[in-house]
């Protein structure tokens, strides 16, 4: 987010600089593509600093660092771990006018102090719901003498004085008004008010200096003024800046949620930046207002933009970013069947695998709110012999049920109209059915799994278990949570039957590991401890060892008896390489498929990681089918 | 939060709870089916009376998971293109037999799914006297292949039934 050192200055200075920043910004627009960034590691915050630092937070690192002008890096702050100035998975950050910064400390649940010379100067928060208390918090802004903290796991916004003293808490979860589902950034309003991203929601939502609901605005949408997973937000210069995620562009609105211009283009090449954007997540506008810092953690980038002469137009510039069917992140396959999630259009992708490419025979779901509708669904399953998927609706908050009726002999041809939906389980009415034992928060059903024995595992990313239900979606047991014993789990991400079905394998993210259940909740062993970095998705194959996939190493690896085999790919777009993969599963013909996220594009290995295909609608042509006509430095500016 | 929920009185009722959610709480406190076939209600309300023929009289069809069945008619009869017309719906529960129609949590809609949009008018359901609900304010903007959805929630669980009209 964005420092307020201006207020520093003497009040005549800030009112002249007030008015030229004013009058500089009805005069010019930013366009013009100044510089990159590059070699930054998944970058998720920003903020300027005094003498114009530009303060970047990289997730992947779990680190900060402070760059001048020039793009040379001036200060680092962090280093994986608990401890004193340590972080883990750190989100944003925000720097006072004397030069203290703050830094959202995702992974420990807490906000970390730095003074300005880099030194650690405490923190506060831990994992919980009380004041004070966070649940992977994400976003964070200060202006005089408060600290404003978006706690996304818990759907609210704090407020603190700059010691960590709990001032206020503005919003709880709900979808009405001054009420948050999974709120990403926040930003002081000039009167002290409150802007928030409120992410699943797609909207803005603000709130006055008590805490109080005033106004919001957008709706999910891919129009000029809607939002499709709305992130970084920044108030300068009368104007709030607004970083759309999903549709690849920043808007700026008046202070009321008038839209008046917008800019970022959707790169259409790899890393192509020069001012086209690639899902950016955050902004921050230099205290002169002479530029602006996007992050893009995909392209591990931070491009900045210059102004152009001319009046801020009144009519949106630039395309309509249309939502294009972009993988998302989990796959599964059964027999002749798949299905891939598609957040960003709200939708799963229906598979038949009978040829070596798998065809996109039909789609399941479109946003809204009702059974069969969508919001950023993020797990999906699907079993070959009932044609039965489920899918988790993660932001909705609930799991629906489809079958599909196919005749799997029949020609292979597309459906425009693909299954009948049976019912919907809501997560929001199970969680209030939990009142003797309140769950912590509310269920963010995130992966799921249908087991031949008709049972349904259901990953909560919200409370870290896992809930088991019958196939009539009545609930049965229970089991998982979050902490730090080695039976509990820090941020899981998917799971999966073992191939007998005695045990689940949950990919436990943030700890770095693959912890096997009994399906009755006993812990029986944790895998890759040494190995993994950053799991996401594990999977069998008929000899029962395991692959899974890593972000952070950009590799597929292999595991047999819980020891490491093979690991293969690297970071980077040709054949074999990856860029954040994702979700993963075997085929009928025991062919891997791999849902490399950050190339748009599937990629198709066998069991010994040998290369055999690539599929997908978007993903980078050329490089992954005539790799010989591919340079790197091609696609780096 | 323990790692594995312990086997407690909450356990116990959690265990209980989505049957209570789907059938009522008279059949998760182990009632027999004869028990919850004829549950408290008023003589003047006609929910809850078992059907007098099984499957009932209508254009009917059973939930995409059998726990419900619904028969609909349009008003007009045929339903028109681009004019606002009216469904009647009768529901029952299909375990017990009995007309639910008026206590039913319940959720109508309709879209043309090779189109991926649905009606431009919002509708509202009337719940009448004898147990039918009548759902104002249908609009099909459009000829090709609709699907009416009747969604029913007990508890934390909806269930879809759905009749395909095709509209020319």
């Amino acid at each position: 987010m964005h420092s307020k050192h201006i207020l520093s200055l003497p009040a005549a200075a800030l009112l002249a600089l007030t008015a030229t920043a004013q009058e500089e910004t009805e005069a010019t627009h930013f366009t013009p593509h100044v510089r990159s960034i590059h070699g930054l590691e998944s970058p998720s915050g920003l903020a300027y600093g005094p003498a114009g630092l530009l303060w970047i937070v990289e997730q992947s690192a779990d680190r900060v660092r402070a760059f001048d002008a020039e793009g040379v890096e001036q200060k680092r702050l962090g280093g994986r771990g608990s401890g004193a100035g340590e972080l883990i998975a750190p989100s944003d950050v925000a720097v006072a006018a004397d030069g203290t910064v703050f830094v959202v400390d995702t992974g420990n649940h807490r906000i970390c102090r730095f003074d300005a010379s880099g030194a650690s100067a405490g923190a506060w928060g831990a994992w919980g719901n009380g004041p004070g208390e966070f649940h992977y918090p994400t976003g964070v802004d200060v202006r005089e003498d408060r600290v404003a903290v978006a706690d996304s796991g818990g759907d609210r916004v704090q407020v603190f004085d700059v010691s960590g003293k709990h001032l206020m808490t503005a919003g709880r979860y709900g979808h009405g008004d001054g009420e948050l589902a999974r709120p990403v950034q926040v930003a002081f309003a000039d009167d002290g008010g409150l802007y928030v991203s409120d992410g699943d929601h797609h909207r803005v939502v603000r709130f006055d200096a008590d805490g109080k609901h005033a106004t919001a605005w957008g709706e999910w949408g891919y129009f000029p003024g809607l939002f499709s997973s709305p992130a970084g937000i920044e108030v300068w210069g009368g104007r709030v800046f607004v970083a759309d995620v999903d549709n690849h562009r920043v808007q700026v609105y008046t202070p009321d949620g008038d839209l008046i211009y917008r800019f970022g283009l959707h790169a259409i090449r790899p890393r192509e930046g020069r001012g086209r954007l690639h899902y950016p997540v955050d902004v921050a506008v230099a205290a002169d207002g002479s530029r602006v810092a996007i992050a893009e953690p995909y392209d591990d980038r931070v491009q900045i933009l210059g102004r152009a002469p001319g009046e801020e137009p009144d009519e949106p510039i630039g395309g309509i970013g249309q939502p294009a069917p972009h993988y998302g992140f989990q796959i599964d396959l059964s027999g002749q069947l798949g299905v891939i999630v598609e957040p960003e259009t709200h939708t799963v992708g229906v598979y038949d695998l009978r040829i070596d490419v798998p065809v996109r025979i039909g789609m399941l779901g479109g946003f809204g709110r009702t059974l069969g509708l969508f919001n950023r669904p993020t797990g999906c399953a699907i079993d070959e012999a009932s044609q039965k998927i489920l899918v988790c609706d993660t932001a909705g908050r609930r799991l629906h049920e489809a079958r599909l009726g196919l005749d799997l002999e029949a020609e292979l041809r597309q459906y425009p109209e693909l299954g009948d939906y049976v019912k919907m389980l809501d997560f929001e009415a199970l969680g209030r059915a939990f009142a003797e034992e309140p769950l912590e928060f509310t269920v963010r059903p995130i992966a799921v799994q249908i087991a031949q024995s008709g049972e349904v595992f259901v990953l909560d990313g919200g409370n870290e278990r896992v809930f088991v239900f019958g196939d009539d979606l009545a609930f049965r047991r229970s089991f998982g949570g979050h902490g730090g014993e080695r039976e509990q789990l820090s941020r899981p991400t998917d799971m999966e039957l073992s191939p007998d079905e005695k045990q689940l394998f949950v990919v436990d993210s943030q700890k770095g590991r693959i912890v096997a259940f009994s399906v009755a909740g006993e812990m029986v062993a944790d895998i890759g401890v040494e190995e993994l970095q950053e799991p996401f998705d594990v999977t069998f194959d008929a000899n029962g060892r395991m692959f899974v996939t890593d972000v952070r190493r950009h590799q597929v690896l292999r595991f047999a008896d819980g020891k490491l085999e093979h690991a293969w790919g690297k970071r980077g777009i040709q054949r074999m390489h990856f860029l954040k993969p994702r979700g993963l599963a075997f085929d009928g013909k025991g062919r891997l498929l791999v849902i490399d996220h950050g190339n748009h594009r599937g990629t198709i290995m066998s069991a010994d990681g040998e290369y055999e295909g690539s599929f997908g609608s978007r993903f980078y042509t050329k490089p992954a089918r005539r790799p010989e006509l591919y340079k790197p430095e091609d696609y780096v500016e | 939060m323990s790692s594995a929920m312990k086997p407690t009185l909450l356990h116990a009722l959690l265990h209980a709870l989505p049957y209570a959610l789907l059938w009522g709480l008279p059949f998760a406190l182990g009632c027999s089916d004869s028990d919850t076939a004829a549950p408290a209600s008023s003589e003047s309300d006609p929910s809850g009376a078992p059907a007098a023929s099984w499957p009932p009289p209508g254009d009917g069809a059973e939930s995409n998971s059998g726990n419900y069945y619904v028969t609909w008619a349009a008003r007009p009869a045929e339903v028109p293109l681009n004019e606002i017309f009216e469904v009647d719906l009768r529901i029952w529960d299909a375990k017990t037999r009995t007309e639910i129609g008026a206590d039913a949590d319940l959720f109508v809609d309709a879209r043309m799914p090779a189109h991926g949009h649905g009606m431009k008018h919002e509708v509202e359901l009337i719940r009448n006297a004898d147990a039918s609900v009548t759902v104002e304010g249908m609009l099909f903007h459009m000829t090709g292949h609709w699907e009416l959805y009747v969604d029913l929630t007990r508890g934390a669980v909806t269930e879809r039934t759905q009749f395909d009209v095709d509209l020319e």
